[in-house]
């Protein structure tokens, strides 16, 4: 009893891993070539190839409505890139047109077979919409021969492949057939959500098409590594879905995947480390930081200038005045700092440390050094220079400090006159 | 007829009676033109003019509705690998999952034939192209990390590992700082006296005269062609541009500067 149920569960994780997988590998290829949705009018246009294959052989024999899927699916490819060559429509809308199109007419068949009065008919719909549970250990080795013949194929022509997407007028000149490697990644792309339609439905099978390969887009930027995270995430997700719809008998196995696969999708976008939201997130507000701790400074250091003490404790009141902020927000701004060890909170004020001190420096040499810089090379107006040095004093790192001290000639004042200071330490 | 001989024979490219349109809308209309070889070549017109369109039809990306056209005397399919076509640089979507040092291995895909991986020569060969353009040390970097710049280096740097008789650049210039555009044009400089010819499709009508040897001044018909002394005058500039002043007005100053700078060396 448990043996039969294991391995009836076997075969659907099984093949939901593989299916997954494959998916992902060809749509990862569509993906970069701007043509997600692609794999959407593909698997819409498969309907009337169905419909009319069960018209013709008058039974659900399983090739021939295979045979028919691709052939409609291929037609609408072949649709899509005649509308694209023959009219001055862009790729949406063309594949608007060749998917609504197709199927339409596929309702059509559809309706028009009901009326028939056919007593099978009813399988026709389980074709379009999927049930994996129900997949037989020949669809998994059907399966594994799919997968074996795309891995292959993507592994011959991966170099060519890339080129001819990457740049496919190059790729031309250079004598590559890049309308031949088109159709090869079309013939796959339909191949695989054709195969997968019976065991998946539509929507799964554009879902694995396009998350996976846009997760793993968030974690690489080396194609090979994107291909093989694509076809991880993807299996992963198609052997997940498949388990959680198994242990709960509610959840159905297609819309599982596609949750697994979108939460997978979700973190990637969130916590990959260079695009995602998280990250990005982090490093503007590390940079904004920065920027209030570096003008906290030169603050301190201008008030401290004026009085002729760097040792000198400035009152919170004197602070506040110089650019407005709330005391909310100087306390945080100055506690970071003194954090740091660059500042010493006094009862009536705060003081900058020595290290505070040669910090505070190397903001205000970096202002004036622009102040002087667009000054003297780009004329500006004196009125003119303080707002743009606001900003680059946080950006000039110390090969461009060097460079602008060498060709301003180390000036010793800026254009307002005060002293570019130096830096005690060097 | 012996005079036509010598011309074929010297010539990188010859264009003969070549008319191009898209749709009922023609871009180049009867255009002949002898582009010598070993020389650093400017094709300048204005906007629409047909420049990019010419550099396509050479390299059978636009089929022509009439004419021909020769790459060193023979149909372009016989000399693609002679033949280095580098194109604009927004023309790819440089989002896409790959570091500099591959693009510059793509010059090399030809070499290293179907079904093959990249070898550590083939590598090293690109390195070294990178590092000619002053940007080996962006190799690994991916390729949307780099400034326009860099792009435009990288694009370079692959038409180098082809190592080709024959340089096509459309617009290598535009959107680029000052320091690749003088790393570029030292380049280009190497090139032709290796013997190279390079055709640059240009908009600084500035820099012709100081830093090309011929030029081709188009309008969807050919305006004149010619070394630079003779054919970058105010009068083709005039028939060019028609009557579009702020370039007039460019091309006057580069001429003033250039008759300036004769009459200081004498």
């Amino acid at each position: 009893m448990y043996g039969f149920i294991d391995f009836t569960l076997l075969n659907v994780l099984a093949g939901s891993t593989l299916l997954c997988a494959v998916a992902a590998l060809v749509g990862t290829f569509a993906l970069l070539r701007r043509e997600a949705l692609l794999g959407d009018a593909l698997a819409h246009a498969a309907l009337p190839g169905i419909c009319l294959a069960y018209m013709i052989v008058g039974d659900k024999s399983l090739p021939a409505l295979l045979a028919g899927a691709l052939a409609t699916a291929l037609t609408a490819a072949a649709c899509h890139r005649f509308i694209l060559w023959a009219s001055p429509l862009k790729e949406d809308a063309a594949l608007g047109i060749s998917l609504s199109v197709f199927y339409g007419s596929g309702i059509v068949l559809l309706t028009k077979i009901q009326g028939l009065g056919f007593g099978t008919q009813a399988g026709l719909k389980s074709f379009l919409f999927g049930s994996a549970a129900t997949m037989l250990p020949s669809d998994v080795k059907f399966l594994v021969a799919l997968a074996l013949v795309v891995a292959v194929l993507l592994g011959l022509f991966f170099k060519e492949l890339k080129l001819a997407i990457f740049d496919p007028e190059f790729a031309t000149t250079q004598g590559y057939p890049v309308r031949m490697l088109d159709v090869l990644l079309t013939m796959l792309l339909a191949g695989v959500i054709v195969a997968g339609l019976r065991i998946a439905g539509v929507v799964l099978m554009v879902a694995a098409t396009i998350v996976p390969p846009a997760a793993a887009r968030q974690w690489s930027d080396r194609l090979g590594i994107v291909l093989l995270l694509a076809a991880l995430l993807g299996g992963v997700s198609g052997a997940l879905g498949a388990y959680a719809s198994a242990v709960s008998p509610w959840l159905k196995t297609g819309p599982a995947i596609v949750v697994v696969g979108s939460m997978l999708f979700l973190l990637s976008v969130l916590c990959s480390p260079r695009r995602g939201v998280l990250a990005r997130w982090l490093r503007e507000r590390h940079t904004r930081l920065r920027i209030e701790e570096d003008h906290l400074l030169r603050d301190l250091y201008l008030v401290c200038e004026e009085r002729g003490d760097f040792a000198a404790v400035v009152g919170f009141v004197d602070l506040l005045g110089m650019r407005g902020l709330t005391p909310g927000q100087l306390r945080r701004v100055a506690h970071r700092l003194i954090s740091r060890g660059l500042l010493r909170s006094e009862p009536d004020g705060l003081r900058l440390t020595d290290r505070g001190i040669r910090a505070a420096q190397r903001v205000v040499i970096r202002h004036r050094l622009w102040e002087t810089f667009l000054s003297k090379q780009l004329n500006l107006p004196s009125d003119h220079l303080h707002r743009d040095a606001e900003e680059m004093e946080h950006v000039i790192d110390d090969a461009l400090l060097r460079d602008l001290q060498e060709q301003l000639g180390y000036p010793t004042t800026d254009p307002h006159g005060r002293r570019i200071p130096k830096e005690t330490d060097q | 007829m012996s005079q036509r001989r010598t011309a074929a024979t010297t010539a990188a490219i010859e264009v003969h009676d070549l008319t191009v349109s898209y749709g009922a809308k023609p871009v180049l209309w009867d255009v002949d033109v002898l582009i010598p070889a070993g020389q650093i070549v400017a094709i300048v017109g204005p906007n629409g003019a047909g420049k990019s369109t010419l550099l396509k039809a050479i390299v059978g990306l636009v089929r022509p509705l009439t004419g021909w056209i020769k790459v060193f005397d023979a149909p372009f399919e016989q000399r693609r690998a002679w033949v280095a076509y580098v194109p604009q640089r927004e023309s790819v979507d440089w989002d896409f999952p790959t570091d500099a040092l591959d693009v510059v291995m793509m010059g090399l895909y030809g070499q290293i034939g179907w079904f093959r991986r990249p070898s550590r020569e083939h590598r090293q060969r690109a390195l070294q192209c990178l590092e000619q353009l002053g940007i080996a040390h962006l190799a690994q970097r991916q390729i949307s990390q780099l400034s326009g710049g860099q792009q435009q280096r990288v694009f370079l740097a692959r038409a180098l590992a082809q190592n080709p008789k024959l340089y096509l650049l459309d617009e290598p210039f535009a959107g680029v700082d000052a320091a690749t555009e003088d790393t570029i044009f030292r380049i280009l400089r190497q090139l032709r006296d290796q013997g190279r010819t390079v055709v640059v499709v240009h908009h600084d009508l500035q820099t012709v005269a100081d830093r090309f040897d011929y030029v081709v001044l188009l309008n969807l018909r050919l305006i004149a062609a010619g070394p630079v002394e003779e054919a970058f005058t105010a009068e083709n500039l005039q028939r060019t541009y028609g009557g579009r002043l702020t370039a007039l007005a460019y091309a006057a100053e580069t001429l003033l500067r250039r008759d300036v700078a004769r009459e200081s060396q004498r």
